[in-house]
C-alpha cells in the first residue's frame, strides 16, 4: 500500500489529433479532497476520462500510478475494480437496465460473488433516502426520463454503492437547482465520511464545496496547471475569476 | 406445396433476394390443439373456415399462400369476441404446444365490438426434437398460426405473442388487422427460439384516427432466421402506425425485416413511424432490413431509423466506468432489448414466463 494513492506523473494526453494535457502532475493521497477548477475547454474533463481509461482519450506521454500500479495496459472495467469512479458530467440513458438492476450487476462483477437481494435492497433503500430519491426510481431504466438533478443523483447513488476508493466527479453539480446541489452535496459527504474515500472534484462552480472539507485546489488552464493551493483558492477564484490565469 | 410468403408490397431488384421469403414441399398441416383460458366476459366460439366473413375479409401480412395451406387443412377457426362498451383487463391465454414431426395449424379469430378492450396473450412452445428422426431425415417440424383481429370503432386490442420454439421448426405466425375509427391495436411479438420463423402483419387502418403500436424483439442464436414483413396501410384520415423492431443476432443466425408504411389516398394528416435496433454480436450473422414508405397523399407524415451493429462507444465506456467487463455489457445489453419490450406487456405472468426463459 503506498500513501499516495493516484500519482499522475508529466502526463500528456490526445483526442483524435488535437493534444488536450500537456504534462499534467497530479498526487492525490488516501481520504483527500481534491479540486479541479478551470475555464471552460480547459481540459478538466479530459484529465477525468484519461485516468478512467477512455479509448478515445490516448496517452502520449507520462504515466498514471493508482494504488502504486502502472494503468497503462489496464481496461476501463479494470480500473473500475481497483477502486476507480467516475461521476459523470452527462450521465447516459440505457434502456432496459433499472437503475437497482444496474447497479447490483455492477457490484457483483465487481466483488465476483452474488450479493443477497434483501441486504441489497436494504442497503440501496438507505441511500436513495440520503439523496431523497424515491424508490420508485430504483425500477426504472437506468436514466431513461430521469431530470437532469436525478441523473446527477442517480450517479452519486452509484457511488454510494460501490464506495470506490477514488472518486471523479466530472461537473456533478452542473445544471442543478440549489436544492439539488445540497442534496447531492450531502450525498458526497457521506462518501467523505468513509476515512479511505478519496476525492477529485472537477467543477467551475464552487457550490457543491460549500459543505466539503477541500484538502487541495488546482486550476487548470489551456491543459496546463497553473497553480496549487488549499482551499482558499477556491475562495479566491470564486471572487476573482481566472483571469489572472489566462 | 411450395409457398412464397412475405411478399414485399413494392418489390425491389431481385438480385437483393429481399422481395419474399420461399418455402418449399410444405405439409399440409391438421389443426393443432390449444390450451386456453377465457375470462366470463368475452365469448368464444368456433366456426367452420366458411362460416366468419370477416375472417377472410382481413389479410395478412404473410400473404394468401398461407391462406390456400390452411384452407387445405381440416380446421376451422377459432373466435373470441367481446361485445360493445366492454373492458376485459383479464387477458384470453392461448397456449399453443407443438409436437415434433406433427405439422399443425390454428386460425383464431379476435372481434372487438364498439368501445371494448380486450387483451390477448399467445404463448408458443415446442417439443425439442433434438437428433429424433425427423431432424435426421431433413424433414423440420412446422407449424402455423394464423391470427385476424376486428376492431370495431373505439375498440383497443392488445395482442401478445411469446415465441419459445427449437431449432427443428419452421413457424409462420401471420397477423391481419382491421380497424374501426378511433380504434387502437397494440401488438408485442418476442421471438426467442425457432429454426425458421416468418412473421408478417398487416393492419388496414382504413377509419379515421385508428392506430397502430407494434413492438417486435428477439434473440436469434445458431442457424435461426427470422423473415419478417410488416404492412401499415393506411387510407384513412389521421390515421398513426408505429412499428418498434429491437433485437440481437448471434451466431450465423439471420433476420430480414421488412417494414412497409403505405399512406394510400384519403390518409390526410397520417403518420407513419418504424424504428430498428439491433445489435450484432458476431461476424457471421446477416441483418437485412427493408423501410418503405409509399406515399399517395400529400399530407402525411413518415419516418424511418435504424440503429445497427455495435454498441455506441461512449455507452460503452459508461458502463465499463462501473467495472463490467464489454462481453458482459454485450450480454446486459441483448437482455435489455427484451427486458425493455417485455416491460411493457401488460400481464404480470406473462412478463415473469418472458424472464424464466430469458434467465
Amino acid at each position: 500500500m503506498t500513501e499516495k494513492l493516484l500519482q499522475v506523473k508529466n502526463l500528456s494526453v490526445r483526442v483524435e489529433e488535437k493534444e488536450i494535457l500537456h504534462g499534467i502532475d497530479l498526487e492525490i493521497g488516501r481520504g483527500e479532497t481534491h479540486v479541479l477548477m478551470g475555464p471552460n475547454g480547459a481540459g478538466k474533463s479530459t484529465l477525468g476520462y484519461a485516468l478512467m481509461g477512455n479509448p478515445s482519450y490516448e496517452v502520449t506521454g507520462g504515466e498514471i500510478l493508482f494504488d502504486g500500479k502502472d494503468l497503462a495496459d489496464t481496461s476501463v472495467a479494470e480500473r473500475a475494480k481497483a477502486g476507480l469512479f467516475l461521476s459523470f458530467q452527462n450521465p447516459l440513458e440505457v434502456p432496459g437496465i433499472t437503475l437497482s438492476n444496474f447497479i447490483r450487476s455492477a457490484l457483483e462483477q465487481r466483488t465476483g460473488e452474488r450479493i443477497r437481494l434483501w441486504d441489497f435492497r436494504k442497503e440501496l433503500e438507505a441511500k436513495m433516502e440520503v439523496l431523497q430519491m424515491d424508490k420508485s426510481y430504483a425500477k426504472r431504466d437506468l436514466n431513461v426520463g430521469f431530470s437532469g438533478g436525478e441523473k446527477k443523483k442517480a450517479e452519486i447513488l452509484q457511488l454510494l454503492m460501490m464506495k470506490p476508493s477514488l472518486a471523479i466527479l466530472d461537473e456533478t453539480d452542473s445544471g442543478l437547482d440549489v436544492d439539488a446541489v445540497r442534496t447531492v452535496s450531502r450525498g458526497v459527504e457521506e462518501y467523505q465520511k468513509d476515512k479511505d474515500g478519496s476525492l477529485l472534484i472537477i467543477t467551475h462552480s464552487t457550490r457543491i464545496l460549500e459543505a466539503l472539507h477541500v484538502d487541495v485546489t488546482h486550476v487548470l488552464v489551456d491543459g496546463r496547471i497553473v497553480a496549487e493551493g488549499d482551499a482558499s483558492l477556491v475562495d479566491e477564484i470564486n471572487e476573482k475569476g481566472f483571469e489572472q490565469y489566462l | 406445396m411450395d409457398m412464397t410468403v412475405n411478399r414485399l408490397p413494392a418489390p425491389t431488384w431481385n438480385w437483393l433476394r429481399v422481395n419474399e421469403g420461399c418455402l418449399r414441399s410444405v405439409p399440409v398441416p391438421e389443426e393443432g390443439s390449444i390450451e386456453t383460458e377465457t375470462p366470463d366476459t368475452i365469448l368464444y366460439s368456433y366456426y367452420n373456415k366458411e362460416e366468419k366473413e370477416f375472417y377472410t375479409d382481413i389479410q395478412g401480412g404473410v400473404g394468401a399462400d398461407l391462406d390456400a395451406l390452411l384452407d387445405q387443412s381440416n380446421g376451422g377457426f377459432h373466435n373470441w369476441e367481446i361485445a360493445s362498451g366492454v373492458k376485459e383487463s383479464a387477458p384470453v391465454r392461448l397456449r399453443f404446444c407443438y409436437e415434433a414431426g406433427k405439422p399443425v395449424q390454428n386460425r383464431i379469430a379476435i372481434h372487438a365490438c364498439e368501445n371494448s378492450e380486450i387483451t390477448v396473450i399467445m404463448d408458443f412452445r415446442g417439443e425439442d426434437a433434438g437428433s429424433a428422426d425427423t431432424m435426421q431425415q431433413n424433414q423440420p417440424d412446422f407449424a402455423a398460426v394464423q391470427t385476424r383481429i376486428s376492431a370495431e370503432r373505439g375498440a383497443k386490442v392488445h395482442l401478445v405473442q411469446i415465441q419459445k420454439l427449437p431449432e427443428s421448426f419452421v413457424f409462420l405466425n401471420d397477423v391481419g388487422t382491421s380497424c374501426g375509427g378511433g380504434a387502437q391495436i397494440e401488438t408485442i411479438q418476442i421471438v426467442l427460439g425457432g429454426g425458421e420463423t416468418y412473421m408478417g402483419m398487416r393492419t388496414d387502418l382504413s377509419a379515421k384516427a385508428s392506430t397502430l403500436e407494434s413492438k417486435i424483439g428477439y434473440l436469434l442464436d445458431k442457424k435461426e432466421s427470422l423473415d419478417m414483413n410488416y404492412v401499415a396501410y393506411h387510407t384513412g384520415a389521421k390515421t398513426t402506425s408505429r412499428m418498434d423492431v429491437s433485437g440481437v443476432l448471434r451466431g450465423e443466425s439471420k433476420k430480414l425485416f421488412r417494414g412497409t408504411i403505405d399512406f394510400r389516398n384519403g390518409s390526410v394528416g397520417a403518420k407513419g413511424d418504424e424504428k430498428e435496433d439491433v445489435l450484432l454480436f458476431s461476424e457471421g450473422v446477416v441483418n437485412r432490413t427493408v423501410p418503405l414508405i409509399l406515399c399517395e397523399e400529400e399530407d402525411v407524415e413518415g419516418n424511418h431509423g435504424a440503429t445497427i451493429g455495435r454498441l455506441d462507444e461512449a455507452l460503452l465506456f459508461y458502463l465499463a466506468s462501473r467495472g463490467i467487463e464489454e462481453q458482459e455489457i454485450y450480454e446486459m445489453m441483448a437482455r435489455a432489448r427484451i427486458d425493455a419490450i417485455c416491460g411493457e406487456i401488460p400481464d404480470e405472468k406473462t412478463r415473469e414466463l418472458v424472464q424464466g426463459y430469458l434467465a
